[in-house]
């Protein structure tokens, strides 16, 4: 094996090593030495894992996967043991790659987004622990690690959405992900337990075959239910995913998460923490493959989340709001495309397809996404209100910004010939091949919707007349470099990098493929006309807020005023059944639904518990006799239950 | 002989540091018994981490005391408790240690902090009944002392008396139950119970006696039901005493819980599982909705230990060596975890009371030491690196190896609910704003050493496999 | 005179001690419960070693271990009492509310 391999560790010792530096002793004294440090280790990380993908991808290895080292952790017995190590294959490569490069723009950014944060020193040490997690979690080589760095990257994620933990609102939001991400991973750890025990091992390598899946793929019946035990150990494991990546009903903490520093957003949105849930996936796909029902579970949750909020987004005014149900109805399109790889109509392999188009999406999604996030982060700094109806006209004060942000709309617009488009395409082309149409459909309505959306932000933001908190916007340059760097993969990086994902991304281990044609001619062009049209749309609505110009053109053209006035009268038509009907009669009740119903179910959880906790503190009143009767009580239930069982 | 070294050394130890205050002149602020109880407990610990017992059982007098790994490593855990919570201890008997007080009399107090863990070594070594019942009750009657140490503190007494009270109807409950065991054996030792349990899994008396003695080991291990007792005296009792309380007092709890089921009763573990499901589920569900919407920060960590106990439960619902070292190996994260939340605590206790409202603003005072208290709490909630997580998995792994996965789940949930609460902690740490008229804070030097050896222990005991791996060697070896 | 005699006199003692310490208001009267409950222990062992038992000198140590440590116990127990007693002036099981969830 050669050396660049084998010293991969270095990418992971770099940020903790910078972690450790920053919040134990840096981070206090000066935080821009702080902040070198932290951008240095990650830009160093990030030159290695471009060094290590370009070894990898120009020279394939025959397994297509390679452990660049492991060591043994905790031998629980002979059999069962915990490994730490590192797994290069496909798409560990790439999220290496990724997660480095994401991490050492939005470091550079916040150089500029924190300059007046007293506590920048602890930003910077608390970003590189999260993007350390994140490494760690991508290269994991088994079950027990990537739950290690699963948790670490909970943790990491709650200290960061705290951050600005004077306020309350943020506290809350930290405290909402941490635990809900948390509850998903209960199952999750069930899930590991489970595969553990019956295949006793927790290599990734082992699980992904067919012989874990038939050693597995058996009944048993638990208590009252009879369960296929691969069914419900895939199930489990997906539900820590399902919570991590923030499908719904466990996304209710993504929205709240914003309020968090925007860096923060960026790369959670991005690079991290929501990823990893499709990277999970991805990871286990082989094993998840064996099981339709957990495949078509996860078709039907991505879709599902990939609507809903794309529909949700179109009804936000908060600038961070609106991307992040972009994020999760993007995440939706991924987490979807892993599903739908089986064919619908029986037992005829696996497309592949699927898996490859969901990391090429996750891939291109990365860059356009931070960038978005960035961008907002800039905007917000520039005039201090998340509200998209306060800003206006930033067109002329943020060039830089306006047009690269251009760049990442028409990108996830899906609008050839931008990354987004090439990604979104083959989703879309592999729900079809394999049969899913219905998902196919959703998918193609959902990416008019996204354009729809993403232009409304953009037109609304950055044309019409310049409001009054824009007066004195401007472009930091720490903050702008990061935000024009990363137009260039928006715009660039899908057709170059397709041949890629489509040679050489297979998931680990062997499974039964299908080749397919890899073309469907209408559906590029149909997904062309839906991105183009909620292009349309948006700019039709939102897009002539230049109120100057209509009015002079009616001035000057006085005998035209009518044709105008009535070009204003399918304004009308068109806002009505935009608003009226689209956003009144079916959005406005799905958010109603979202935070009333959903987070109210939560909120109601919270209420009983402590209405339980209450009845326990009121039984503890202080009394001696009453706690001697209640051992008894208690030595009586425990004799009752011997009787019952014996 | 030399194994009985460290047993025969703990005994000379408490006489010797009585007899100090004997001899020494009445100089109430002479730091010899201190030092002589640390100095030599440290020592005693030395010698059990080095020493290797014998395969088998190597034993003392008939078989009523028995050394062997699980012994040993339970024996340091005793020690490493009781010198942590001297240490801890230290700065209550001088002036200003403490909010509530001064304590007197501290080679008084070392003693019988000795004499408790001679108990304990007692049951650790215990080979038949006699020996269990006066092991349990020794490691028991000094903490009845110990927690009425503040005499002129009317809760501490309260605390003691309540402690008596219920402490002695478990006991009566427990003998009553050792009692239909012998009845229905006609031996106390526990190879002969053995034997006929085996003969006999459906013999009533063994059930009745096996039940009574759940109950009373229930109410020392602070399972729900039996928990009632532990909000109030963890509050009443000085920290010093709680510490202990909380990491001695369970222990030895399991300990000999874990001598009866892995020993005499293990023909039957199948059929006692069902019990300790039951309470199992009841002491984490309780002790989490208990510490929900506490206040106090002694109160609130006694919930937490009821919860705590829950988990510890779970493991018991594995078999063989696994089991066992799973659940030793988490007594040692326990004890770390706890014993450092504690210390840091105390160090809040010397200017304030030790409520949530007094950890208000400690980032800003103290970053390191709300740092710690957050890893700590991240530890209790077992969330991956520190040393929690490792403790829960593989107690969680040894009971899903039997295939209760259910209670796998039970317990996963619970700790989701658990983190609720602990985060509340982190949040008066990091997120409220400092009060301004809060005295200050300090920490002299043994408290930074202590607070560096436990947080050490807290991050390095999950992620270094030598800890996991020696106990599981000693555990294996017996 | 049979086992089953002693064993439901030894029940019937127990019983009369829970009910002793979940009803008596002194703290003293609750002690002397508890020792009744200690009693019916020894009660137990005893006519287990008379009647049944193969080992039957183990009961005898049995109960002279109990007795000596339930004098210990009573001895801790009412030094505390006395405490709470003389520094406190309380002596009524039913008033020591002072620790409690609120």
């Amino acid at each position: 094996m050669s050396d660049v391999y084998s010293y991969s560790w270095l990418i992971l010792v770099a940020p903790f090593i910078a972690f450790l530096v920053n919040s134990l002793w840096l981070g206090k004294k000066n935080w821009k030495a702080a902040a070198g440090l932290s951008t240095f280790a990650m830009a160093g990380s990030a030159v290695y894992s471009i060094k290590i993908a370009f070894d990898f991808f120009t020279q394939l290895p025959a397994q297509k996967h390679i452990i660049a080292w492991q060591y043994n952790w905790l031998e629980f017995n002979d059999t069962l043991t915990a490994k730490i190590g590192c797994l290069l294959d496909p798409i560990s490569v790439m999220m290496l790659v990724v997660i480095t490069v994401i991490a050492t723009m939005v470091n550079i950014y916040s150089i500029g987004y924190m300059k007046d944060d007293p506590s920048a020193g602890r930003f910077f040490g608390t970003l590189s622990l999260f993007c350390f997690s994140m490494l760690g979690l991508v290269v994991a080589t088994n079950l027990i690690q990537i739950y290690v760095f699963w948790e670490l990257v909970g943790v990491s994620s709650y200290l960061l959405i705290g951050f600005w933990y004077t306020k309350p609102s943020a506290v809350a939001a930290s405290k909402k992900a941490f635990i809900v991400t948390r509850f998903a991973d209960a199952f999750f750890l069930l899930g590991i337990i489970i595969t553990g025990y019956v295949l006793k091992t927790f290599d990734f390598i082992d699980i992904n075959s067919l012989q874990a899946a038939d050693s597995m793929n058996h009944i048993v019946s638990v208590g009252f239910l009879t369960v296929n035990v691969l069914t419900v150990s895939t199930i489990l494991i997906f539900i820590g995913g399902w919570g991590k990546s923030a499908m719904f009903p466990l996304h209710i903490w993504l929205p709240d998460a914003m309020e968090g520093p925007t860096p923060v957003s960026s790369i959670i949105h991005s690079a991290t923490m929501v990823v990893a849930g499709i990277f999970l996936t991805a990871r286990l796909f082989t094993i998840f493959s064996f099981s339709f029902v957990t495949l078509d579970i996860i078709a039907a949750v991505g879709c599902f989340t990939a609507l809903f909020a794309a529909v949700i987004a179109c009804t936000q005014s908060d600038i961070k709001r609106i991307l992040a149900f972009s994020t999760l109805s993007q995440l939706g399109y991924m987490m979807f495309s892993l599903g739908v790889t089986h064919d619908i109509s029986g037992d005829e392999g696996i497309n592949i397809l699927g898996f490859q188009a969901s990391m090429f999406h996750v891939f291109t999604h990365a860059f356009f996404k931070c960038m978005l996030f960035l961008m907002a982060g800039a905007v917000i700094h520039a005039v201090h209100t998340n509200d998209i109806w306060k800003m206006g006209g930033l067109r002329k004060k943020m060039p830089f910004t306006y047009w690269s942000t251009l760049a990442a709309c028409l990108a996830i617009g899906g609008i050839p010939p931008l990354s987004g488009f090439w990604s979104k395409d083959e989703i879309l082309l592999a729900s079809f091949l394999s049969g899913h149409n219905i998902i196919g459909s959703i998918g193609l309505i959902v990416g008019g919707l996204t354009a729809f959306y993403m232009f409304r932000l953009f037109f609304v933001t950055f044309h019409g007349e310049l409001k009054e908190s824009g007066q004195h916007a401007h472009e930091d340059k720490w903050m702008t470099t990061p935000i024009v760097l990363l137009a260039i993969p928006t715009i660039g990086i899908g057709w170059i990098a397709k041949s890629y994902f489509l040679g050489s991304f297979t998931p680990l281990g062997h499974i039964a493929q299908i080749e397919s044609p890899h073309h469907l001619t209408w559906l590029p062009i149909v997904a062309s006309i839906m991105g183009v049209s909620g292009l349309i749309i948006a700019w039709v609505l939102y897009g002539k807020g230049n109120y100057k110009t209509a009015t002079a053109l009616s001035e000057k053209f006085g005998k035209s005023y009518t044709v105008i006035k009535n070009k204003f009268y399918i304004d009308e038509i068109y806002l009505h059944i935009t608003h009226k009907i689209i956003f009144d009669k079916v959005a406005a009740p799905i958010k109603w639904f979202d935070s009333n119903i959903v987070d109210g179910f939560m909120n109601f959880v919270g209420w009983v518990l402590h209405l339980f906790g209450k009845l326990v503190r009121f039984s503890q009143n202080g009394q001696i006799q009453l706690y001697i009767g209640t051992m008894f009580l208690g030595f009586f239930l425990i004799y009752f239950i011997y009787k019952v069982a014996a | 002989m030399n194994f009985l070294y460290p047993d025969m050394l703990i005994l000379i130890l408490a006489i010797g540091v009585l007899a100090v205050d004997l001899i020494l002149p009445q100089d109430e602020e002479s730091n010899a018994p201190f030092l002589m109880s640390w100095l030599g407990l440290a020592s005693i610990a030395v010698i059990l981490i080095t020493q290797t017992p014998p395969p088998g059982d190597y034993m003392v007098g008939f078989g009523t005391y028995t050394i062997n790994g699980i012994s040993t490593i339970m024996k340091l855990l005793f020690t490493l408790a009781c010198l942590f919570s001297i240490l801890l201890s230290k700065s209550y008997f001088t002036a200003g240690g403490n909010l509530r007080g001064k304590m007197n009399r501290h080679s008084e107090f070392m003693a019988l902090m000795i004499f408790c863990t001679f108990g304990m070594y007692t049951v650790a070594s215990a080979g038949d009944m006699i020996s269990l019942f006066v092991g349990i009750e020794l490691s028991t009657i000094p903490l009845y002392i110990l927690s009425s140490f503040y005499k002129d503190d009317r809760s501490s007494t309260e605390a003691a008396i309540k402690y008596i009270v219920m402490g002695s109807v478990s006991t009566a409950i427990g003998l009553f139950g050792f009692s239909f065991i012998y009845g229905a054996v006609g031996y106390v030792g526990f190879e002969d119970i053995t034997n006929f349990v085996v003969n006999n899994p459906r013999d009533p008396f063994i059930w009745i006696g096996f039940i009574l003695i759940l109950s009373s080991l229930g109410f020392k291990l602070g399972l729900a039901p039996f928990h009632m007792w532990a909000p109030d005296v963890y509050q009443g009792a000085p920290t010093p005493v709680t510490t202990f309380l909380s990491v001695g007092s369970k222990s030895v709890a399991v300990t000999a819980l874990m001598l009866l089921i892995y020993g005499p009763l293990s023909a039957i573990h199948q059929e006692t599982n069902t019990l300790l499901i039951v309470l199992a589920c009841l002491s984490m569900v309780i002790g989490n909705l208990g510490a929900m919407r506490q206040k106090e920060l002694r109160r609130f960590m006694a919930y937490s230990s009821i919860a705590q106990a829950g988990y510890i439960l779970v493991g018991f619902l594995g078999k063989g060596e696994f089991a066992q070292s799973s659940i030793i190996f988490y007594l040692f994260v326990f004890m770390f975890t706890n014993v450092c939340t504690f210390f840091i605590f105390s160090i809040i206790g010397q200017k304030r009371t030790e409520s949530f409202s007094s950890l208000r603003g400690l980032s800003k005072e103290k970053p390191m030491l709300a740092a710690l208290l957050m890893m700590c709490m991240f530890s209790l909630a077992g969330i991956p690196p520190f040393a929690g997580f490792t403790g829960k998995f593989i107690l969680f792994a040894s009971a899903a190896k039997e295939g209760y996965y259910w209670m796998v789940l039970v317990g996963a949930l619970n700790s989701t609910v658990s983190l609720y609460y602990y985060l509340l902690i982190i949040k008066e740490a990091y997120i409220n704003k400092p009060d301004e008229n809060q005295p200050p804070l300090h920490l002299n030097t043994l408290q930074k050493i202590n607070l560096s050896i436990l947080g050490t222990g807290v991050v390095l005991i999950g992620l270094i496999p030598i800890f996991y791996n020696r106990v599981s060697e000693l555990v294996n070896l017996s | 005179m049979t086992l089953s005699n002693c064993l439901i006199l030894a029940c019937m003692l127990f019983f009369v001690g829970i009910y002793g310490v979940m009803t008596r208001r002194n703290l003293i009267g609750v002690l002397m419960s508890v020792e009744l409950m200690l009693n019916a222990a020894n009660i137990n062992f005893i006519a287990f070693a008379y009647f049944k038992a193969a080992d039957s000198v183990a009961g005898s140590i049995f109960v002279i271990m109990i007795i000596s440590v339930a004098a210990c116990e009573m001895a801790v127990g009412l030094a505390i009492i006395v405490t709470m007693y003389r520094k406190h002036k309380e002596m009524d099981i039913s008033r020591l509310g002072g620790l409690q969830d609120e």
